[in-house]
């Protein structure tokens, strides 16, 4: 027995008035309009999750299709809309299920593989995230499942094959900052300095405000001794994240490159020597 | 060495241990490098929810090719789109192509075992055990319209209607020059046919047949609804209609499975404005002994309006879905209507404006796609 669909027939019907609302660009009226108590049908309680989730009530939302779900867990749009919000609040495991009961009755959308595949990254399956992502069959999946099986294979620790996968998402998403930010990591756990080299300059022509190529040129540069550069990158850095002074607040595993006050200092020291330098050449070229 | 590479931290192994030596190292400054996966949901962030319905940007970037052009053949087409073309007859308005499904989907196999618990109570019910459950994507608007679909197991055959492979990119690619020269060639075919005059030839020829001979005009209902339907297409039942609109309040809509004029089902998608900004309203309904059920509507935000929108929509079984701009908008069932035509229909008489037409039909495993224009 459907409760929902049951109540649709007798009870007095706001679906249309809300959906008028929301047709007229009036939102929140329209929320407004289905926040009243009884029992109603599963259309009513979708239209109210998809403007709580609209409205960024992502916990709302996710209690509205719980909801649905909780009186037909077949509803697939419900499942689906569920597992969003549950991957947006983190709730990874309840998430990833979610996804998977929408897999079960059509296994072959891949938005939503994407998203369980994300899911169980955030959990640590790497070999289940990384047979999801193999999975991905369509065109529109292609460049996010290839880079996603480049992150499963590099937290699996097969860092050749997937610095190999993100040299073919590069050669077919040029810009795609963030493999070239996760092959600067990649690199600087094995310390190849001069993969971090290569790496992090990729990265600097495609973006000049990535911190993360200021932070991998800075690394070289001290890891050289040339204070003078690294300190022009350390800075530049600096202006953009302030919060590489401040000791990281995530414990989500990172590699970590750590700046001493020794080192510190000498960047300090090359940078006043640089200001000076300026300074003077040019005080010296203003005329007489 | 120099000091301040102290530490790393070991992916899996979570925090550094504190070394005693580290201890009397200061650290000021500290470079992270977490591997992140942003790219992989990226465009579902973007768009806030991927799975749900997206803003519809009207671009012209169509994501879909129209169909690929091929002789009549029961081989499988020609690399060359222009090169088929170069062999079809220039009086026909149909062209069609035999082609066996390119891409072979994954087995409905059940997604990676998570070995866990949902936190979720409702998500721990069991897993479906029939494939009518999933027809239940998106009630019926009316009671009448709640009935169970079809049982087909999801694992067997299910038609692919998209076209990945290279030949098929490069048709996505030039798709706007495709269906200018197709138009084109249709437009002189067509004057050609007028001024001289169906030959013996094209007028036994079905494939090739103009436009009269594709489309028909059951009489007009009671309800003043006009219908244009496309005659090939009677006794087909999986297929998929798609079609360029530039929305506008006057909408477009079309029937599908249909018997007859009073045995149909119907899909119409209209503008609905407000402001500079505009809204789609998406509506289905069907028609079964004359009686027309009540209309399911959803509406589907428009960002800009200015632009063309590419539709589709595929029937599979009971199974419907829309698209638009390749994005999903809807998705019902209803397993009344097994087969039937394709068409248009108008609630006064006039047919829609639609561009880059095309149907493609289903059976045994192969598709044929025909791209048409409207009489």
């Amino acid at each position: 027995m459907n409760r929902f669909r049951n109540a649709a027939a007798s009870a007095p019907d706001p679906l249309q008035a809300a959906l008028a609302l929301r047709a007229q660009g009036r939102p929140q009226e329209a929320l407004e309009a289905l926040s009243i108590p009884g029992e109603f049908s599963a259309d009513f309680h979708i239209l109210r999750g998809d403007l709580q989730f609209e409205a960024g009530q992502i916990e709302q939302a996710a209690e509205t299709y719980l909801a649905v779900t909780a009186e037909d867990p077949d509803h697939v749009y419900a499942q689906g809309q569920l597992g969003l919000c549950l991957s947006r609040l983190k709730l990874w495991e309840a998430a990833a299920h979610a996804f998977e009961v929408v897999l079960q009755f059509d296994p072959h959308r891949d938005e939503v593989r994407l998203q369980l595949a994300d899911c169980l990254l955030q959990l640590r399956r790497f070999e289940a995230a990384l047979t999801c992502f193999d999975e991905c069959w369509s065109e529109g999946s292609r460049r996010r499942a290839l880079f996603g099986k480049a992150v499963a294979l590099q937290l699996l620790r097969r860092l050749d094959e997937a610095e190999k996968l993100y040299e073919r998402l590069l050669a077919i998403d040029p810009a795609a900052e963030e493999a070239l930010a996760n092959l600067i990591a990649m690199s600087m756990e094995v310390f190849e300095l001069a993969r971090v080299q290569k790496y992090s300059q990729r990265l600097l022509e495609i973006n000049s405000h990535s911190t993360v190529a200021l932070k991998g040129l800075a690394l070289i540069s001290i890891e050289r001794l040339d204070y003078a550069a690294a300190a022009r990158y350390f800075h530049r850095a600096l202006e953009l994240d302030s919060e590489i002074m401040h000791p990281p607040a995530e414990q989500n595993e990172a590699i970590e490159y750590r700046i001493s006050r020794k080192i510190f200092d000498s960047l300090e020291e090359s940078r006043r020597q640089l200001k000076f330098k300026t300074a003077r050449a040019s005080t010296g070229a203003q005329p007489r | 060495m120099v000091d301040v590479k102290s530490a790393i931290a070991r992916l899996g192994l979570g925090g550094i241990p504190t070394q005693p030596a580290e201890r009397q190292i200061e650290y000021l400054a500290w470079f992270r490098f977490p591997v992140t996966w942003t790219y992989v949901t990226g465009s579902a962030h973007e768009a806030g929810s991927e799975v749900a319905l997206k803003p519809m940007l009207a671009s012209s970037a169509l994501t879909l090719a129209p169909a690929v052009l091929a002789p009549l053949s029961p081989y499988p087409p020609a690399p060359s789109a222009s090169a088929g073309e170069g062999s079809r007859s220039a009086g026909s308005t149909a062209r069609w192509e035999m082609m066996v499904p390119k891409m072979v989907r994954p087995p409905a196999k059940s997604v990676a075992n998570l070995n866990s618990t949902a936190a979720v109570p409702a998500l721990a019910a069991s897993a479906p055990e029939t494939a009518h459950k999933a027809a239940s994507l998106i009630e019926p608007a009316s009671p009448a319209l709640a009935m169970p679909a079809a049982a087909s197991a999801p694992s067997t055959f299910a038609p692919s209607f998209s076209l990945h492979s290279p030949e098929d990119q490069f048709v996505a690619h030039y798709w706007p020059q495709i269906v200018f020269a197709v138009i084109a060639i249709v437009s002189i075919g067509c004057l050609t046919w007028g001024l001289s005059g169906p030959s013996p030839s094209t007028g036994s020829a079905a494939s090739s047949s103009p436009h009269a001979a594709s489309w028909s005009h059951p009489s007009v209902a009671a309800s003043g609804r006009s219908m244009t339907m496309y005659e090939p297409s009677r006794g087909e039942s999986d297929y998929r209609i798609e079609f360029s609109w530039v929305p506008d309040s006057s909408g477009v809509g079309w029937v599908f499975r249909s018997r007859d004029e009073n045995n149909y089902y119907a899909a119409r998608l209209s503008l609905q404005q407000r402001g500079s900004s505009g809204a789609l309203v998406a509506e289905h309904f069907s028609v079964l002994g004359g009686a027309e059920s009540a209309h399911s509507r959803r509406t589907i935000p428009l960002a800009n309006n200015a632009g063309m929108v590419r539709v589709h929509m595929d029937a599979t079984g009971p199974a419907f879905r829309l698209f638009l701009e390749n994005n999903p908008a809807d998705n019902w069932s209803d397993a009344r209507l097994t087969s039937g035509a394709l068409g248009f229909y108008d609630d006064g008489d006039h047919l829609p404006k639609v561009l880059a037409l095309s149907f493609t039909f289903i059976k045994n495993q192969v598709s044929r796609t025909s791209v048409v224009s409207l009489p």
